[in-house]
């Protein structure tokens, strides 16, 4: 029997047919799936040729991948510095962007380098796109769009924090059209962005939500056909629109299981299409996985059934950050862009608050970065970095008060601007606005803030004046911030350097722990500082968390790729509670893991079907 | 119109409930000393403290009751509670924060001079509890004061 919501999924599928009458592709559409490429780690930009042969880049291994359609695989390139896009040109050779290195970086076909431009002016080379002898780069770091010849000459630019017309946040990618218009991911805005050939706004359109034409942080675009493809991050799909922005068709639905795959979406970021259009790829991070779509050839009522049957099941996710204060837990929802406040004392943590929404006006949230949560007076400190704020929200009540949920329980209190702080008091000391991403406490009230933007730790005054800029130089991306108890020791947990601490009244800096080569961490993000100085620190890349003494020494190390208890699936936050255990995000499990200080498994805590496993460790194969 | 601090939503119902029952008129709840003592209510002078205690606000609300889906205007006057020069510019937003959403109007705001402002074109398009949010900035810091008041 057809449901209401199937009829409806089905009358906007028939939608589009109708809507395609002015496309010159008759073609049907893309979206069927074809095949997983997996084993991807930490998937990043991908293209497609017209067999279904893969180029990936693996972002944390610093690989590209030839993967072929027999599933051959290659090493093209090696030693990458966190690369993000990939395009191939009309001449077979390759382009690459680096985050952390060379900016563009042009390879033969076969991979040798044959030249790099662009280090010097962009901070975090992201999107890429190719227009006949021009090579088109986002900048997430400058929130800019910058346009270079091909021999690397800077031509111009445009773009710049900012969320009205011609601002961009954290753009992802560019497509350039016909005309030498560019079609921008506006991923921190939740929108598409059109400029013309001189860098000149034509239109946008979109914003934040989950419905149709809407985004939640949009990550690839693709120019096909007549067509604009846009991988649509936090929802999970491709949006297919005009170049006018009318919406024309979309397909993938969220993966609810553990790397589920199948057509089923868990966060996708770079989109590639084949030269003749009949296949397109979308890389998953999350998931290490690259999915294969080719066009659909089955019939609305297959899709429909399919569409409605994801949509009735259940979905919950964890972000990236924790905090843990006495009887209380905080997490990061990125689906909100808000923090879930939890009652921490029980078996399981008792949700009572969610602290902000989203939105750009004071009070709201864009982006959620670290939290840090006073529990005398009940006040929540909120990063964000796409706004480039602090925010302060207020916790009403007291601990002895018997609380179920409420949805006033927190009160916006006040925010620090640090775009305004750079103006008064910065300009003369770093490079741009800091980012805010971390956050901690002295006991004089001084507050430590992690930049991202420009690899720093800020120390602001109690009455948040700038004191001290600590690291510059030194670190390159802090991702945590940790104080030791007599506030003597800063530990800074760089997802580029490694652990690191400043310690003593010069701060003086010294990597206790590296990544890559000359370390044991790869992808390190956040750390727990046990009473006896142990630093307990979650790597994302390698599903782990490392135990270090207050001088690095490492001290031991648990957990594993996979589902069960004790295992992970790219750890970020971690926190002791008063109980004195560790909770970790096992963020793209989605739950979290509470153990002892020895890493021995006491509890678990999220959606049913992600723990399944973990709750029942004897179950059958078949039934998990 | 009521003002109140922020109450969970069931204790609003049940207090226009209450109120409702007893009197007819909502505005004579802020003169009921049971609930002043459950809610917290009233603060008929029209004055706050900002939430983080720097500023002190008095403000009138034109017409005095909020109507639903009908324009009106606040003036508001601020200090800072430690008698410093006031030297801050001032925000005015509204949201219905059980539905997660603010005003669909832009609303004016006129400096009037000795730290006094006229904010207009503001506009309640649902009734239920909204939050009035005031924020003033400093420098690089923005603190908010606030009312609550239940729109019917």
């Amino acid at each position: 029997m057809q449901t209401r919501l199937a009829r409806a999924l089905g009358a906007l599928l028939l939608v589009a047919p109708t809507s395609l009458a002015q496309d010159q592709d008759e073609r049907p559409p893309l979206g069927r799936h074809l095949r997983d490429v997996a084993g991807v780690a930490e998937a990043g930009g991908v293209a497609l040729d017209d067999d279904g042969g893969l180029w990936v880049l693996e972002r944390h291994a610093g690989r590209l991948l030839r993967i072929e359609a027999d599933g051959a695989r290659s090493v093209l390139a090696e030693g990458l510095a966190d690369p993000r896009a990939v395009e191939v040109g009309a001449d077979g050779s390759l382009w690459v962007t680096e985050a952390l290195g060379r900016g563009v970086v042009h390879l033969d076909a076969e991979g040798a380098l044959l030249g790099s431009f662009g280090a010097e002016l962009l901070h975090r080379a992201h999107g890429l796109g190719l227009a006949g002898e021009r090579v088109v780069v986002t900048d997430r770091g400058r929130h800019r769009v910058e346009v270079f010849d091909v021999e690397g000459e800077h031509l111009f630019g445009f773009g710049g924090h900012g969320t009205g017309e011609a601002g961009l946040i954290r753009p992802e990618d560019v497509a350039v059209g016909d005309e030498g218009r560019f079609f921008v991911a506006d991923a921190g805005n939740s929108r598409v962005q059109v400029f013309d050939a001189d860098g000149a706004p034509l239109a946008r359109w979109g914003d934040w939500g989950p419905f149709p034409g809407l985004f939640h942080e949009p990550s690839g675009v693709v120019l096909y056909g007549g067509r604009l493809f846009v991988s649509d991050r936090g929802n999970h799909r491709v949006q297919v629109f005009s170049p006018q922005g009318e919406l024309l068709d979309r397909f993938g639905l969220h993966a609810i299981r553990p790397r589920e795959g199948g057509g089923f979406l868990h966060y996708p970021v770079a989109l590639a299409l084949s030269p003749n259009g009949e296949l397109a790829a979308l890389s998953e991070p999350m998931v290490d996985r690259v999915q294969l779509f080719c066009r659909t050839g089955g019939t609305a009522e297959d899709e429909v059934r399919r569409q409605a049957q994801a949509l009735a099941r259940p979905s919950a996710h964890y972000g990236w950050e924790l905090e843990l204060s006495g009887p209380y837990l905080a997490a990061s929802e990125p689906e909100s862009h808000s923090v879930l406040f939890f009652e921490n004392t029980g078996d399981e943590p008792r949700r009572i608050a969610r602290v902000g929404a989203l939105g750009t006006k004071t009070g709201l949230l864009t982006g959620v970065g670290g939290v840090h949560f006073e529990r005398e007076a009940r006040d929540l400190w909120v990063c964000d970095p796409l706004l480039r704020r602090l925010s302060l929200f207020r916790l009403r009540g007291s601990e002895e008060d018997e609380v179920g949920y409420d949805p006033l329980m927190a009160r916006f209190v006040k925010s620090l601007d640090l775009a305004r702080l750079f103006e008064l008091e910065l300009r003369e000391r770093l490079q741009d606005v800091p980012e805010p991403v971390a956050l901690d406490r002295d006991g004089a009230g001084r507050f430590f803030v992690g930049d991202r933007r420009n690899g720093c730790v800020l120390v602001l005054s109690p009455a948040l004046e700038v004191e001290e800029v600590l690291g510059l130089g030194r670190l390159v991306e802090p991702t945590a911030v940790e104080l030791s108890g007599d506030g003597q020791d800063l530990f800074v947990v760089d997802r580029a350097v490694g652990l690191v601490v400043f310690r003593g009244e010069e701060r003086a800096a010294r990597v206790l722990a590296a990544t890559g080569t000359d370390g044991p961490l790869v992808a390190p993000h956040d750390l727990a500082r046990a009473a006896d100085g142990s630093l307990y620190v979650t790597d994302g890349a390698q599903h782990r968390v490392f135990v270090f003494g207050p001088e690095g020494e490492q001290r031991g190390s648990w957990g594993a790729e996979g589902l069960g208890r004790g295992e992970f699936y790219k750890p970020r936050g971690i926190d002791l509670d008063a109980r004195g255990r560790l909770t970790v995000v096992d963020h793209a499990n989605h739950r979290l893991q509470t153990f002892d200080l020895e890493g021995n498994y006491v509890g678990i805590f999220g959606p049913r079907l992600y723990t399944k496993k973990a709750r029942y460790p004897d179950l059958p194969a078949e039934q998990e | 119109m009521r003002t109140t601090t922020p109450l969970p939503r069931i204790a609003v119902r049940a207090a226009a409930l209450t109120l409702l029952a007893a009197a007819g008129l909502a505005a004579f709840a802020v003169q009921d000393p049971v609930d002043e003592e459950l809610y917290g209510l009233p603060q008929p002078s029209g004055e706050v403290v900002s939430n983080d205690g720097t500023y002190r606000l008095r403000f009138e609300v034109e017409p005095e009751r909020i109507p639903w889906g009908e324009r009106f205007a606040i003036t508001v006057r601020a200090e800072r509670t430690d008698g410093a020069p006031l030297a801050a510019t001032l925000a005015l937003d509204a949201r219905m924060p059980e539905h997660v959403h603010g005003m669909n109007r832009e609303p004016r705001v006129e400096a009037t001079g000795d730290g006094s402002w006229r904010v207009e074109n503001l506009l309640f398009h649902m009734p239920g509890y909204w939050e009035v949010y005031f924020d003033l900035t400093r420098g690089a810091v923005t603190e908010r004061a606030q009312f609550s008041v239940e729109v019917d």
